[in-house]
């Protein structure tokens, strides 16, 4: 085995601290780490696009109107199901909680009616499992978790 | 951003030549997407053959540049890579979207020749 050739172990976590004007470059980054410990392509595929819908979420709104500030993203990469932790010193979810996030069963035909937002929490709900929010004294805690095959 | 317009035929081609559409590019894409439009009718078809990931702002992009051209107008999808597959499906998306695997399957399709 090469020195490259990383592999999952015990214990194995991705730490990253960002400044909210990078999120691009972090989710790189992020992706990368874990495709060295050996994380399957689907599921680092799934974890990114939760992670650029919370991280983008913090800088557009925890972070509204504020200079560049830190963000803390924890990847547990030691059993198969990642569990991610993201921090953030912004404004805390209007009334303590995720938005809903819902799209409509069945997009209208007509262009007109389709919808023009609402798209990154529906995505993070579908993907994200065991999704939870909370409020540690000046921080926003996100958790989930992100499986094999979510 | 890198976005680039081509003629085949009938068909309007567009190209992004970046490697994502996320929310620092979102509102750059569209603005770029409506300056590269012309005034005609004719089928356009949105190469994103280059782009590996894209995120709820650009999809959202996407969707407003597809409302500004209006019902009468057609704009599809071509080649999309895993990731924007994946954010398609999740949103349900492709359900209205007419997808191509890749932009000569597009071509095909409008009965235009290929893409040189």
């Amino acid at each position: 085995m090469t020195d490259h050739n990383a592999t999952r172990s015990e214990g194995a976590n991705v730490f990253f601290i960002i400044t909210s004007g990078d999120v691009r470059h972090a989710l790189t980054d992020i992706c990368n780490s874990l495709r060295q410990l050996g994380c399957g392509g689907d599921q680092i595929m799934q974890t990114e696009i939760v992670l650029a819908e919370i991280l983008n979420n913090i800088v557009e709104h925890a972070y509204s109107g504020t200079e560049p500030n830190q963000i803390s993203v924890l990847v547990d990469a030691a059993a198969s199901t990642l569990q991610v932790e993201i921090r953030d010193f912004g404004i805390a979810m209007p009334g303590g909680k995720l938005p809903d996030g819902h799209l409509p069963s069945a997009i209208p035909d007509d262009v007109a009616n389709w919808p023009e937002g609402g798209f990154g929490w529906a995505m993070i709900r579908e993907l994200a499992d065991d999704l939870s929010y909370q409020r540690v004294g000046d921080e926003n805690v996100v958790q989930f978790r992100i499986g094999v095959n979510s | 951003m890198k976005i680039s317009a081509q003629r085949n035929g009938s068909v309007m081609v567009i190209h992004v030549d970046e490697d994502r559409i996320d929310a620092s590019v979102a509102i750059q894409f569209k603005d770029q997407f409506c300056n590269l439009l012309d005034e005609t009718a004719d089928p356009v078809v949105l190469d994103l053959s280059q782009v590996d990931f894209l995120d709820s702002s650009g999809l959202g992009a996407v969707v407003a540049v597809r409302k500004l051209i209006g019902r009468d107008r057609k704009l599809d999808l071509a080649g999309l890579r895993p990731a924007v597959s994946k954010v398609m499906v999740l949103t349900r998306m492709n359900t209205v979207f007419e997808i191509h695997a890749t932009i000569d399957d597009a071509m095909r399709f409008h009965g235009a020749g290929h893409v040189v």
